[in-house]
């Protein structure tokens, strides 16, 4: 029991981490149709960029700085790159998105090394926050779904309640009409692609410090981000939090099942299904993401909730 | 007016792909060096220079097959190493069923069991995953992927767990009487069903096969109603290219003898991508020279320094900026455009660019890792130098990238 | 049996409806040209037609058999033809080779890997054929993004009639051409359109009435009248919808 209750806390702390990853993923294709297969990578630039400033600003210097300085980045990647691109098709901006995902991985491992960071909480945030289920919740991990929940709020606000954010959600469906009504799409895209890249730095900032810092973390998190915002539906902040919640608790919960698939699906018993049976339920737990998302894209390529067709 | 989900390709005749007799001269040289280049190989070279021409050739193959999905059909996958790896597997568990004392002489025509298991990939595999087209198919070879990928752990007697499964070539005998234990016969072997997979994809290139998958990758409305469906023609398209690949897996597992899940991994996807790009996803010797280039760097370039990966990315990236048809592209392009001067002009540019790269990147990693690079009159500098040295092509660098970054703005 | 047969066609695209109830029965082998206002649905008609579009309500019968809301891909092989307003080429491939995708599926071609093109001496045959009643045979190995606008409609309608389809679609196919061009290209449909059922969508009132048995007068997604040209011509309905005041006279400006 104490082993499902922690694991629950833990998948849902895990399932914020996802989901403000995720949610400027979705923003970024729903708006611009392209598949940031560099927003990962973004994450672990802000990371790293928490890292060093932290040693010059301290912690909460960081915080603030890094995705401001990633947003910014994310601008100018946006500005002088993607666009050029967009004429010759999203199948040339995946590309060039990958690419950059593994010139930035390479990258990172040039400035700072091949190893293992220690990039730290600062001691205000050490310590518990509660006792639950025989394990300490510590604070840092509160801290982090306290941002992340900021974060989404402020989200929510800024494109549901400001003007700015009316013109982007008509952009998110009407890209040619907003154009055509005389707003700069050109510096839509580069807000909504400076902001996602924000977002995802920022997650950095709390994921790296909470996890490792190192120059894998970004190939560890790409793929789930992808799983998240396929199954939540393109272009849809609900369908991503609920996505990267589903996520988050499968993957933590489903580790820490010590059972057989023989013991769940007793018709797995027969001696022609033995090899499937002695399947434990934790190796599940990497594949089950990828077959959802498989599913989902071979069912309803429009997600969960999606505005979009994938 | 071209449509505006083409895939990044020029205005090549895609018949530049042509026939073998009558290629143009630059290639037909290409290839004809290439063929005496293994020969020499076999009667003198060391056994690494051997083994380096045996990944090329396997590489190659792999690469045709991904060419042929998504130069020719346009259909960017990032799984097309599942259909390499489960081949190269499917080899494995022949080898070691057919092999032995009193084994059948196959050893020549075992790459036809990969085809086999490719083809059975691409047929079952394929059809759900062609369903979907664009980014969505990319999406879906990417889960499928990692999918195969992670269900290594739960069959180990498949994918022989973290070890891999291994095999000994010299247990299956040879249809020729060919001790393949000597890696040159195998270099020779493995070569002449590259040319095989090269003469597969020219002739398919004739066929209404081949202008059908061009024709979806150019239109994929006009193409319906035209009476073909789409999903036919892409899946069709996987099914031949899963097979190609299939005789790349199994090359590739006799040739190192040893089979890991890193076979089906990302990966090894990513890097049959990497490689085409930047060899030219439109020619046949694109992929070929994407081998080239990635041996180059992962066997040669990896021993001086360890920046290989990062000036590999940063050639991709260059690559599909610049040039969307790889290096083979370059080459294909109308020469009257400029002379010859200004062409001189720009490559010395860009040769100085790179060397000012190097420069930076080497002290980069100097600085950071403390160990000194191969590079010769690198271990000599002490830091406060190398910081100054940083500085300073760190600053070129910069520069050279905004005057370039400018350059492109004035195009657009 | 009728050709194409259109029965209470509707569709909506949101809360906008088109086409509101069209209802249309078009003989074998016969020439009807569509006409009607900018917006009055005619594209849309060819869409839900050729299966690009599913229609809300209602059927479309192709030859006698029930094709609503069919793929293209099944219509093109049940006989449809359909030539686009924008033209709608393979922009790399040679005129040779957008000709010879045109004719591949209905001359059996369809994926083989077995035979080169070359071999197929059918498929060659009918692409030479259509070359010189095109009149491209000069142009055959230019790229279509290489041809002047004027050819790239020709290739457009070549593209159609490469099918050998019992029923063709042609979409505006003298737009923007100049009167010697549309000349050309009238006798060109007059050509290849002989033993075919042609719809054509017009503006130029003089091809119209020179070229079709029949014209269907479409205005706010309904049939307004469906006749042989001198009815429509005089009837005061379409006058007043379409066709303004001075419709009697034989000369008729352009639309």
């Amino acid at each position: 029991m104490d082993v499902l209750g922690s694991s629950l806390l833990n998948g849902v702390t895990y399932g914020f981490l996802l989901f403000m990853l995720a949610s400027g993923l979705t923003l970024i294709f729903s708006l611009m149709g392209i598949m940031n297969f560099a927003h990962a990578s973004l994450y672990m630039l802000g990371a790293y960029a928490g890292f060093t400033l932290s040693h010059l600003l301290g912690f909460w210097g960081a915080v603030i700085l890094a995705p401001v300085l990633v947003g910014a980045g994310g601008c100018l990647i946006e500005r002088w790159f993607l666009r050029g691109l967009h004429a010759r098709g999203h199948v040339a901006e995946l590309l060039f998105t990958f690419g950059l995902a593994f010139l930035i991985e390479e990258s990172v491992k040039l400035v700072w090394g091949s190893g293992a960071v220690e990039f730290r909480f600062p001691p205000a945030l050490e310590g518990r926050l509660f006792y639950a289920f025989g394990a300490a919740y510590p604070i840092h991990k509160g801290f982090m779904v306290l941002v992340a929940v900021l974060s989404l709020l402020c989200l929510y606000a800024l494109i549901g309640y400001t003007r700015i954010g009316l013109i982007v959600r008509a952009a998110l469906t009407h890209p040619k009409m907003v154009e055509n009504l005389g707003h700069d799409t050109g510096m839509i895209f580069m807000g909504v692609f400076g902001l996602g890249s924000a977002l995802a730095a920022l997650a950095g900032v709390v994921g790296g410090a909470a996890l490792a810092t190192e120059p894998s973390m970004a190939a560890q998190l790409g793929t789930i981000v992808f799983v998240v915002v396929v199954i939540g539906g393109l272009g849809s902040i609900k369908g991503a939090f609920l996505a990267a919640m589903l996520v988050g608790l499968l993957q933590t919960m489903l580790i820490a099942v010590d059972l057989r698939l023989v013991q769940v699906l007793p018709l797995l018993a027969s001696k022609s299904f033995e090899v499937l049976g002695q399947v434990k339920i934790s190796q599940l737990a990497p594949i089950v993401p990828y077959a959802l998302m498989v599913g989902m894209l071979l069912a309803r390529p429009r997600g969960l909730f999606g505005t979009r067709d994938a | 007016m071209p449509s505006e989900t083409s895939v990044m390709h020029s205005n090549r005749d895609h018949q530049n792909a042509g026939t073998l007799l009558g290629l143009p001269r630059m290639k037909g040289l290409l290839l004809c060096g290439g063929m005496l280049g293994v020969a020499g190989l076999v009667a003198w070279g060391s056994g690494f220079a051997v083994l380096l021409a045996t990944q090329i050739c396997v590489l190659w193959c792999f690469g045709l097959s991904y060419q042929l999905l998504f130069g020719r059909t346009g259909m960017l996958s990032f799984g097309h190493a599942v259909n390499f790896g489960l081949a190269a597997f499917a080899t494995t568990h022949a080898v070691r069923w057919l092999g032995g004392p009193g084994g059948w002489p196959i050893y020549e025509i075992l790459p036809l069991f990969g085809a086999l298991a490719g083809m059975l990939c691409g047929l079952v595999l394929g059809y759900p995953v062609t369903r979907r087209s664009g980014v969505a198919f990319a999406m879906v070879t990417l889960g499928l992927g990692e999918l195969v990928a992670a269900c290594f752990l739960m069959f180990p007697g498949f994918f022989g767990g973290e070890a891999g499964i291994t095999l000994q070539r010299t247990t299956v005998a040879s249809a020729l009487g060919l001790d393949y234990g000597r890696s040159a016969n195998q270099l020779v072997l493995t070569s002449c069903w590259s040319l095989l997979v090269v003469g597969v994809i020219l002739w398919l290139a004739q066929t209404p096969f081949g202008l059908a998958i061009v024709a979806v990758r150019e239109n994929p409305q006009r193409i319906e109603y035209l009476g073909y469906r789409t999903a036919s023609v892409r899946w069709a398209s996987y099914l031949v290219a899963s097979t190609l690949a299939g005789i790349a897996g199994s090359m590739s597992a006799l040739t190192y003898e040893i089979v890991t899940v890193d076979s089906v991994s990302l990966h090894t996807s990513a890097n049959v991508l990497l490689m085409t790009v930047i060899g030219g996803a439109q020619s046949v010797l694109g992929p070929l020279v994407g081998a080239v280039f990635l041996t180059v760097m992962q066997s040669v370039v990896s021993d001086w320094t360890r920046a290989w990966l990062f000036y590999y990315g940063f050639v991709f990236v260059i690559v599909v900026l610049e040039a969307p048809d790889g290096i083979m592209g370059l080459f294909g392009r109308p020469r009257g455009e400029r002379s010859t001067r200004s062409s001189m002009t720009r490559a010395s540019g860009y040769g100085l660019f790179a060397v000012l790269l190097v420069v930076f990147v080497e002290t980069c990693y100097q600085l950071t890792l403390g160990e000194p690079t191969q590079l010769p009159g690198w271990q000599d500098l002490k830091p406060p130098e190398l910081k100054a040295i940083l500085l300073c092509s760190g600053a070129l660098v910069a520069a050279a990238i905004v005057l370039w970054l400018r350059s492109r703005e004035v195009q657009q | 049996m009728s050709a194409l047969v259109l029965k209470g066609v509707h569709k909506s695209f949101g809360l906008t409806s088109v086409i509101r109830g069209t209802d249309l029965e078009i003989n074998p082998q016969e020439r009807v040209a569509l006409i009607g206002p900018n917006g009055a649905g005619k594209s849309t008609l060819f869409a839900l037609i050729s299966g690009q579009l599913r229609p809300d309500a209602g059927e479309i019968h192709l030859n006698g058999v029930d094709m609503t809301g069919k793929a293209p891909y099944l219509l093109a092989r049940a006989g449809l033809g359909r030539s686009f307003q924008v033209s709608n080429l393979f922009w790399s491939l040679t005129v040779r080779d957008n000709l010879t995708c045109a004719a591949m599926w209905c001359s059996g071609q369809r994926l083989g890997m077995l035979a080169r093109r070359q071999a197929s001496f059918a498929l060659m045959q009918r692409v030479d054929d259509l070359l010189e009643t095109l009149g491209l045979s000069e142009r055959a190995h230019v790229k279509a993004s290489a041809l002047s606008y004027a050819e790239q409609r020709v290739l457009e309608i070549g593209m159609t009639v490469a099918s050998e389809p019992n029923c063709m679609l042609l979409d505006e196919p003298t737009a923007g051409m100049s009167k010697a061009e549309t000349h050309r290209v009238i006798e060109l449909i007059k050509r290849i359109s002989t033993g075919r059922t042609l719809v054509i969508i017009e503006h130029d009132m003089n091809v119209v009435f020179n070229l079709a048995d029949r014209v269907a007068v479409l205005v706010y997604g309904r049939v307004l009248a469906f006749d042989r040209p001198a009815a429509i011509r005089s009837n005061p309905e379409v006058q007043s919808a379409y066709l303004g005041q001075h419709a009697s006279q034989s000369a008729l400006p352009h639309a």
